[in-house]
Order: C-alpha cells, then structure tokens, then sequence
C-alpha cells in the first residue's frame, strides 16, 4: 500500500506539478548567477533529464530519419563551353568524413539497427538546368544512382558514397541571351525503404526483453511506426556557383576578291560577328605574303556584343610598280579577344593588283623639262631675232604691205587665178628672201665675230711685243744701273732713257686702234637690198609678161 | 477483483505510469505547456571581412570572389544549458543544423553559399562555424556600387521541437570593381588620300559598354618624321549604367609632311587608347590600339606662290607698258 502512494505521488510530482507552474519558469535567470537560481529551475531540469534518460521517452527527442549532408569538389566551378568540367559530390559525416556505400558492420549495433530500418537505402542524382537559359546543359553522374550495400564480404573494398558528375555546356541556341555565371542546382534523392519497425531487431539490446520490448512498441506507436513498411523520399539539392568562362567565338565573313589599281588607297570592309558567349572586345593583326609590297592597316579594336555583327575596314596600299599585269595577294587577317590573346581566329580573302603606274614625280619632272627646254627655245629665237634685226631688219611679208595688199585685194576681185598666182609667188619671195636674210645675217654676224677675233688677236700680238720690248729695256735698264753703279755715273739720264720707250709704244697702240676699220653694215645692206627689190621686181615684170 | 486474482491496485498503477509515457511521448502534453516551458530557439550572427572587401572590389568576368563567412550561434532559453547539455552528452545524435541560403542578389550578381547546410555541436554560448560565399558579377554591375547581399539562416528544429532555430536574415555588403568595355566604330573608313598640306581627319565613334564613367587616354606611337597628329589626349564617356552619355567621338588629326614639291607619302599611324576610371585614373582596363593610312600625294608650293604671281602680273603689264611707250617714240 505504500508502495503504490509512492508511485501515485511521484506520478504527481512528475506529471501534476509542471501544469501549474509554467508561468514561474518564464523567468531566465541573469547571467553569472547560476547559484541563485530558483530551486524550480533545478527541479524542471532534473525532470527534463530524467525524462529524456527514460527508455523509450528518450526516442522522443531523437531525429527518426537524419538528414544528409553534403560536400562538393570543388566548391566553385570553372566552366568552359565545350569542354568537360569534372566535380563530385559525396555524402559526409557530420565530422566530415565521407561515408560508405555500404551499411555499417552488421555486427555491430549501428549495423544491427540500419539494417532493420532499412530494407533499402539508394541516392541519386540529378541536374536541374538554371532557369532563363537557352544554353543546352549535360550532365553525367557516374554512378547516376547509388546502392547501399548490405552484404558487404569480408576483405571487400566498400567505395565512398559520392558521385563523379561530368558536366557539358553547349553555346545558348538564342544568340540574344547568352549564358553566363549561374548557380546549378543539383537534386538528390535519397530513398529509404523501411522494414519492420513495430518490433525491435534481432541482437538489438531490446530484443527478447519484456520491458524493452514493450517500450519499443510505445516508440513505434508514438514515433516511428508510421514509417514501418514505407518508402520514404528525402530531397536536397545543392548550390553550385558555375563560372561561365568567356568563349570567344568571332566570325568572319570577308568580302569578295577586290581588284584595285597600282599606288591606290582603300578601305576594305570586313564583317565581323561575336558568336562567343559574351560581351567581347578583339584586337586585329593583317599581314600579307611576305614579298608583298603592300601596306596594310589593321581595323581598330572591336568590341561587341553576342550575336552582334559589325563592319570593320582593313586599309589597304597598293605598291608603286610600273606596270603590274595582275598579282594577287592573301590577305590575312588575325583575331584575337583581349582577354585571351594566345587563342587567335584567322581569316583570309583575295586582293589583285593590276595597272600601269607612272609615277607623278616623273610627270612632273618631265614637265618642268620640257618647260625649260620650250623657254630656252622661245630665248633663243628671242635673242637671234633681236640679234638679226640688229643686223638687218627683216623682210617683211609682201602681201601684208600696203600697197601690195590694195593691189592683191584689187587683183582678187578680177581674177582670182591671177590673184593666187600673185599671192603664191608672194610667198615665194618671201621665202626666198628669208633664206638670204638669214644667211645675209649670219654671214654678217660671222664676219662681225671673225674681224673681232682678229682685232683680239691683233691686239694681243701687241701686247705680246710691247711686253717684249719692256722686258728688254728693263733688261737693258739693270745693265745699265750695274754699269753705273761701277762706273758711279749720272742715275738722272739713265731714267729718261728708260721711260722713253713706254711712251711711244703707247701711242703706238692707239694708232693701231684708231686705224682698226669699223664695219658700218646698215649703210651698205640697205642700198643692196633695194639693189636686190629692184631685181626681184624686175624678175617679177618678166615672169609676168612670159605668162601673158 | 481480489477474486479474479489481479491486483486492482497494482493494475491502477500500471495504468496510471502507460497514461503517463503516453502523455510524455506526445508533442501535447499538458496542452503544450511543458514543451513550451522547456523550448529554446537559436540565435544568428555572421561576420566577413568588410575591408578585404573595399580594398579588393568584385570585378565583372573575373574568377568567383570568395568571401568566408563566420556564423556564430547559439541555443537560448530558460533551461537551454541543460537541454543542450543533455543533448550533447547522451547519443541521440542531435545537432545543430543550419541552413543557409542566399536570398537577394542584385540581377547582375550570382552567388551561392557552400557549405549551405552546416551540422555543428548545441551550444548555448557564442559558437561559430564556418562557410563560404561566392560571387561572381557580370558587365552590368555598376563599378564601385555597394550593394547588399541578404542571406537567411535557420535550422532544423529538434528534439521534436523543443528546440527551434527560427529565420534571420543578414546582410553582406559587397563592392564591385571597374570593368571597361569601349566600343570603337569607324564609319568611314580607316585610310585617306590626301594632299600635302591637307589634313586627315578620322571620325572615331566610342561606346561605353563598361560599367562606370570612362576617361579614355589616348596617344599617338610612333609618329613619322615630318608627320603631325592630333587627338584629344583624353574623352570622358558616361555609362548607361548611370544614366549618362555612354557615346562619343574622337577626331583624330593627321598631318602629312608639307614641303616645296611633288610629295607622294603613305604612313600607317598608330594610337593606342587606355581605358580609365573617371575617378582614379589608375585603374585602368588593358591598352587597345587604333591604326590609320594616309597617303598624300600632290605637289606642295612654297608659300609665297601668290607674292610671285602678283609680281609676274605686275611685272608683265609693266614690260607691255615700256614697249608701247618704246614703239609710239
């Protein structure tokens, strides 16, 4: 009897108690002042050990189906298009360490107890494509799905519980949304397959005891029995920050072969298209054949954007050659984005040039040549013109003096035959005295240059003797100062004698001078040439009458 | 009851203890007021290093920045320290399991948080674990914007929900670099044909597709011998980003030699243009280049061409002059 009034009262005290007094253990007690904690606050927590230390009540608190945890390797991944990105995941302990494919031992209690819980326990793997991308995503887990083992032999290598995911990315289908950084998400699915849970297994510590068993089947009822015989699907999914790295894609399309002519300029358009995954700038490199004289100009840097197209210009020099019958030329074009300049794209099309190149410098000096010469002709002329008339005037044109032209004019209005005939041996005449005129004057000028030539020949004869006879006076002039100075004579006379001599050779030459005969031409050209118009004339009267 | 051999008593008692466990097992014992008696929640702090952050901004295309993110937390309430020291010293394989997860993000950001989910001992003082966040930013991050990052934490409840870790949310703040991107266009062309004396000019047109307010330096290399070039030595493109202006254009002037005579010259001139930060000139973006053809090609006069002229005129009229006067004498 007391026994049972011990056990009603400590029913009371566990169970009665506490619904009384909630409202006293609100108050949280101040830090560093543990020891003044009210005797309540000690009398909850011994309940609440106690409770959590009954058999059977302490599964209450306990996780019936742990969840799992996850690590990847590496963390972050570097991805480019088209080539393979390798990363895994593997499921750890909460220590960190990587957990088994298999369960544990069965002979130890852990192996005992999983294996009643679980009949079967897989996990698999799967992407979920980030959402607003046309990029086409792959990936491949090895193994997709993984078994945990039961029956694992003894000396057998049980593998780690991870997967090796193999992950693709194709360029996105729409150019107008390119596909960059994103965070991936991978799905697991992990799958239990309980057993029997409503009894306790066999070799659990439970097993075959009276008590135990009983508390057991209270757990199942409050607990975990709704799990018995079900399968359960636990889902997470995994962050993984993918870095999208640039992939520069340009392309060409270059124009058609283009002919252009020798020393010419151009600017040779050049289409350009980004086709790579982003945002990209390219710089140019243009050469040609190597025994090419062209002179190129690579396009500026370009940038542009995915899918965008743009026209740049390649300038082009054609080289000085005289005459090139047709050479082509490859024109090669390197690409390269700025931010990976080793990776280059290169492109090519045809220049022909062809044409007959004179070069200006030699027109223009050709031209000044010819200039000059033209300029030293019309001098020349000039200059014998003024010369001749200088000499003789020159004959005038018959049909354009006056009186010969009222006798033309006359002549014309009655017979125009005769008239021709006139004018004709007008023409004649005039030729004929050109040709005289020109001669007359030339032989004038000639005899003009010959008689100075000889009046500077004369005159240098003169010299040449007065020098001599200076040269013998002095001569003479030292013998006598020598005489003289031997024979101390008068120096007085012997000066006289020696200027004496200079005098006269003096008036000498300007007697020579004064005789020199001077050509007056003018006076006696003139009355030769009336001479000459007087016979013409007559020759003229004749021919005329001889006609008649 | 004595008669059928049963205890009535001890039978009661039985009864009483199985409504008792059954009472203790269920989350409603005591219409909840014992578990609420014992509930404890979790708390939240996080810590970075902000300034590792300033000095080293988050630059658009570059690799995941990865910034390390201390949680600390701890478990409160009234007999948390005696729930976590049950908890942690029997087996019941209870842990502290937080959740993080990036919430907001500014669209031109993509971050993810690894480990997300953290399994860590009960602890009811400050106790910290450790994480990572990763960033990476695109061109259409404004540059030297602080923008904020917010990012939940919570944890799975235990104990069949005597202890719960509810949600916070805290921020990150991030900073991000200067990425330049200009755009060159050359409309007409990059070669000319000019004269001597005569000047080339090219129009180039700029577009900022960078992130902030560019000053674009550039420079003429290599200039020929008797060659002049003129260019502005620097532009200030807006960006779009903010709103400004993000185009321009750039003349370019050349010069080509010009002396008495038939020239007939052709040079390639190059520039090279440095995109800058319009705020710190020292951060810069890498160097591009920009060349042109100019071929001149024609005679050049000597400058006192009209002087002359005018002399031969006056001197022809004076010479007519003389020789009329010369003929009516």
């Amino acid at each position: 009897m007391r026994f049972t009034r011990y056990i009603t009262l400590s029913i009371i005290v566990l169970f009665i108690i506490p619904s009384f007094i909630p409202s006293c253990m609100a108050a949280t007690p101040e830090d560093g002042k543990d020891n003044e904690r009210p005797v309540t606050d000690l009398i909850m927590e011994t309940i609440f050990k106690m409770g959590t230390a009954i058999p059977g009540v302490g599964w209450y608190h306990q996780e019936f189906i742990p969840p799992s945890f996850y690590k990847v390797t590496p963390e972050v991944i570097d991805l480019e298009y088209f080539n393979e990105t390798v990363f895994e995941i593997a499921e750890i302990w909460p220590d960190g360490t990587i957990k088994k494919a298999a369960f544990q031992p069965p002979d130890t209690p852990q192996g005992i107890m999983e294996r009643h819980l679980y009949i079967g326990q897989t996990f698999a793997f799967e992407l979920i494509p980030p959402e607003n991308t046309s990029a086409n995503w792959l990936a491949y887990f090895e193994p997709d799905v993984i078994e945990m083992a039961r029956d694992i032999k003894e000396g057998q290598e049980v593998p780690d519980l991870k997967t090796k995911c193999r992950l693709y990315l194709e360029l996105p289908a729409d150019e107008n949304y390119p596909q960059q950084d994103t965070v991936l998400q991978i799905k697991i699915t992990r799958k239990d397959i309980s057993g029997n849970l409503w009894i306790p297994p066999k070799g659990h510590p439970v097993y075959g005891k009276g008590f135990g068993s009983i508390m057991w089947i209270f757990g199942a009822i409050t607990v975990w029995g709704k799990y018995s015989g079900t399968t359960e699907y636990i889902y997470n999914n995994i962050s993984i920050l993918v870095r999208v790295n640039k992939h520069h894609k340009p392309s060409f399309i270059p124009p058609e072969p283009i002919k252009i002519n020798e020393n010419e300029v151009k600017s040779v358009p050049v289409e350009i298209q980004n086709l790579g995954s982003h945002i990209d700038t390219f710089n140019f490199r243009v050469y040609t054949d190597l025994d090419s004289d062209l002179v190129l100009s690579p396009p500026p840097a370009l940038t542009l954007k995915p899918g965008d197209k743009a026209t740049v210009s390649v300038g082009i020099s054609s080289p000085q050659i005289l005459h090139d019958p047709g050479s082509v030329h490859n024109i090669i074009i390197e690409m390269y984005s700025i931010d990976q300049p080793e990776n280059i794209f290169s492109n090519s099309f045809t220049v022909t040039t062809a044409g007959v190149y004179i070069s200006p410098f030699a027109i223009y000096y050709l031209m000044i040549f010819i200039i000059f010469i033209f300029i030293v002709v019309v001098f020349y002329k000039t200059i014998k013109d003024r010369l001749f008339n200088k000499v003789y005037k020159k004959p005038e044109k018959p049909w354009k003096i006056t009186e010969e032209k009222e006798y033309l004019e006359k002549l014309k209005e009655k017979d125009k035959e005769k008239y021709n005939g006139t004018l004709e041996m007008m023409k004649d005449e005039y030729k004929s005295s050109l040709l005289w005129y020109s001669s007359y004057c030339k032989y004038l000028l000639k005899e003009n240059k010959r008689r100075k030539q000889k009046k500077k020949t004369k005159k240098t004869d003169e010299k040449e003797a007065r020098n001599f006879f200076l040269d013998l006076f002095k001569k003479k002039d030292k013998e006598y100062k020598e005489t003289k100075e031997k024979k101390k004579k008068e120096p007085v006379e012997l000066k006289k004698s020696e200027t004496k001599p200079v005098k006269k050779e003096k008036i000498v030459e300007t007697e020579v001078l004064k005789e020199e005969p001077v050509i007056k031409p003018k006076v006696d050209l003139k009355a030769e040439e009336e001479r000459r118009k007087k016979e013409r004339a007559i020759e003229k009267i004749k021919k005329q009458q001889n006609r008649k | 009851m004595r008669n059928v051999g049963i205890n009535f008593k001890t039978l009661l008692l039985f009864l009483i203890l199985l409504l008792g466990l059954l009472i203790m097992h269920s989350p409603l014992s005591f219409g909840g007021k014992l578990k609420d008696i014992f509930e404890c929640t979790g708390q939240f702090e996080i810590d970075y290093d902000y300034d590792a952050l300033i000095n080293n901004p988050i630059t658009p295309f570059d690799s995941p920045y990865e910034i390390p993110i201390t949680i600390r937390h701890k478990i409160v309430g009234s007999y948390a320290e005696a729930i976590v020291d049950r908890y942690n010293s029997q087996n019941t394989d209870l842990f502290a399991r937080i959740h993080v997860e990036i919430i907001e993000c500014p669209s031109w950001c993509k971050a993810s948080v690894f480990p997300d989910f953290i399994v860590t001992n009960l602890s009811a003082d400050w106790s910290s674990v450790n994480t990572f966040l990763y960033i990476t930013v695109d061109e259409n991050a404004p540059a030297f914007n602080k923008e904020t990052l917010k990012i939940k934490l919570w944890g799975d409840s235990i104990g069949n929900g005597i202890l719960t870790i509810p949600e916070s949310v805290k921020d990150v703040q991030i900073l991000t670099g200067f990425a330049p991107i200009i755009k060159f266009s050359t409309p007409e062309g990059v070669s000319r044909l000019v004269e001597p004396g005569e000047t080339a000019y090219f129009d180039v047109e700029l577009e900022n597709y960078g992130n902030g307010k560019t000053v674009v330096l550039s420079e003429a290399v290599n200039v020929p011998e008797g060659w002049n070039v003129e260019v502005l030595s620097s532009i200030t493109l807006g960006s779009e980003k903010f709103g400004d202006n993000p185009k321009k254009t750039l003349r370019f002037s050349i010069h080509p030699p010009y002396s008495f005579g038939y020239h007939d010259e052709r040079q390639i001139i190059e520039y090279k243009l440095i995109p800058t930060y319009f705020n710190d000139i020292n951060v810069s973006g890498e160097e591009l280049k920009l060349s042109f053809i100019v071929q001149s090609r024609g005679f050049s006069t000597p400058g006192f061409e009209s002087i002359a002229i005018i002399t031969i005129i006056i001197g022809f009229v004076l010479i007519k002059k003389l020789r009329s006067k010369e003929e009516k004498s």
